[in-house]
């Protein structure tokens, strides 16, 4: 990466080094530790990745959402480059999200996994944009290939409340082990500030990433003009 | 005696090796494309030799 | 209305071209008794266990058939460019998704019902004791994998790898779908009164028009030029 020529790169990186720093340093040495069932040291320390992770991986799916729309009404293909960065960084952090909760899960309450309402979610939704970007692999012609991911962009994304709904009465019929407190339980505030300066952190290294990836789209489309003007 | 000082462990270097793998991967990505790019339109930019009807 | 009258065409044309080759009603059929019968291996339940589970292969068993059948549904339309002409004709494309959405429900939910003699018999189910609200479920169910289906049939069309994106694509997104229509089949099955099934009555309805409407919206970026 041309880090050197590219400021706003260099930025991002800089600042979201930083933050992480602060919001880690937060999580590990002033957040408490509580009695509760979930909260045991050190394992406890994963949930400030595990829960900014999701915030992010979720801030992503609704990126592709929003510049589907977008794609769809001005037919503009940038739109398209920004939902398959913005795809591809929230399945990133959404297999992160996947792989740190077993391993939360399993030391503290003895089970890899469980069938409650967030975990299946999260689970179906990698599928999905998943899915999403299989699609695109498939498809060779840049509109094309934008139109029908737009489609499925948007249709997987107003999914995502009805799986979470389905899951939620599925749950009430058929009682899972409990982890991390049920879906209601809050959080002790103090945990807030660990939990937004990590969120933070990660934000802006997702904005990065987005960034490149978006950067390489640009590249890609500016490869085949060139061919197709060195074949003229 | 920390428990699960393991599962700790291995999901943050799990997680981190993710997000900074994908950056490695873009930046590798980006730097084949830049070369392909580069390779191209220096092709152009000369004057043109093997012309005719190929690619 | 004009859309209405297109799909009404669409579905007439559907129903007369299956008539003659019956192929999208033979795959499924097909298709679902070896489902069943495989099950039949997997599992070996005691009369209370198939009541328990006997939902879930029930449906299991419709989806995938669904899968083999919508692709073949759609398969009729690219063979001959058939799909080309009737972009051309000045039709809206949401008609041509409701059509194809209305043969393919019908297609579907009558191989159900021939399948579910097949089930009923190999796990001693008795099925038959509430009709009116077994058929509801199908209908409903089948409705819902149906309107997601008939739109990614068409967008996997546009795919290299066709028979690999339809089930890609359509299995997580119908997961309410099925959880639904699952619960609503073991409820009637175990003999319960049916409104414990309100909840997912509702949960199927409303997915039913959300994407139905969504899917007609969108259909026509599907097949344009």
């Amino acid at each position: 990466m041309n880090s050197a020529r590219d400021p706003v790169a260099v930025l991002l990186a800089g600042l979201s080094f930083i933050i992480l720093v602060v919001g880690f340093h937060y999580s590990f040495l002033r957040a408490p530790t509580e009695a509760s069932m979930a909260m045991v040291e050190p394992v406890q320390r994963i949930f400030y990745l595990h829960l900014p992770s999701a915030f992010v991986s979720f801030l992503g799916f609704f990126t592709v959402f929003v510049a589907s729309i977008a794609y769809l009404m001005t037919r503009n293909i940038r739109w398209d480059w920004l939902a398959v960065s913005a795809a591809e960084v929230g399945v990133v952090f959404c297999a992160a999200v996947l792989i740190t909760g077993p391993l939360w899960a399993k030391p503290v309450w003895g089970i890899w996994w469980t069938w409650d309402a967030r975990l299946t979610t999260t689970l179906i939704l990698f599928l999905i944009y998943l899915g999403y970007l299989m699609l695109r692999v498939y498809v060779i012609e840049a509109h094309r290939r934008a139109l029908l991911a737009a489609v499925v962009g948007i249709l997987g994304f107003v999914d995502v409340p009805i799986v979470y709904m389905a899951n939620r009465w599925w749950r009430t019929q058929h009682p899972q082990p409990v982890i991390a407190g049920g879906e209601s339980s809050g959080l002790d505030p103090r945990m807030w500030w660990g939990v937004l300066g990590v969120f933070a952190g990660l934000f802006l290294l997702a904005a990065l990433l987005v960034r490149q990836r978006y950067r390489l789209e640009e590249m890609r489309a500016e490869l085949i003009a060139l061919e197709r003007e060195a074949r003229v | 005696m920390p428990i699960g000082l393991k599962h700790f462990l291995i999901a943050y270097v799990l997680a981190w090796a993710l997000f900074f793998g994908y950056l490695v991967n873009l930046a590798l990505r980006q730097k084949s494309l830049a070369d392909e790019l580069r390779a191209l339109k220096d092709r152009l930019s000369r004057p043109d030799r093997a012309s005719g009807p190929q690619g | 209305m004009d859309t209405l009258r297109v799909a009404a065409a669409l579905f007439r044309k559907d129903l007369l071209a299956e008539r003659r080759t019956k192929d999208v009603s033979t795959s499924i059929l097909l298709f679902g008794f070896t489902v069943a019968v495989a099950f039949t291996f997997a599992f070996e339940p005691t009369a209370e266990e198939a009541r328990k589970i006997a939902g879930g292969l029930l449906w299991l068993a419709f989806l995938f058939s669904a899968i083999l059948g919508l692709s073949r549904a759609f398969a009729r339309e690219t063979a001959n460019d058939c799909l080309r002409g009737l972009r051309m004709a000045p039709a809206d494309p949401g008609a041509i998704y409701l059509g194809k959405l209305a043969s393919n429900v019908l297609f579907l939910v009558l191989a159900e019902v021939v399948l579910l003699p097949v089930f009923g018999i190999f796990f001693n189910l008795s099925l038959w004791d509430r009709p009116g609200w077994l058929f509801l479920i199908l209908l409903l169910g089948t409705w819902g994998l149906a309107s997601l289906g008939t739109m990614f049939s068409a967008v996997s069309a546009n795919t290299r790898m066709q028979e690999l994106m339809l089930p890609l694509l359509l299995l997580p997104l119908t997961v309410p779908v099925l959880i639904a229509a699952i619960e609503c089949t073991t409820i009637l099955l175990e003999g319960r009164p049916m409104t414990d099934a309100h909840l997912w009555f509702r949960l199927l309805v409303g997915f039913d028009i959300i994407f139905t409407v969504l899917c007609w919206l969108l259909f026509s970026y599907v097949v344009e030029e």
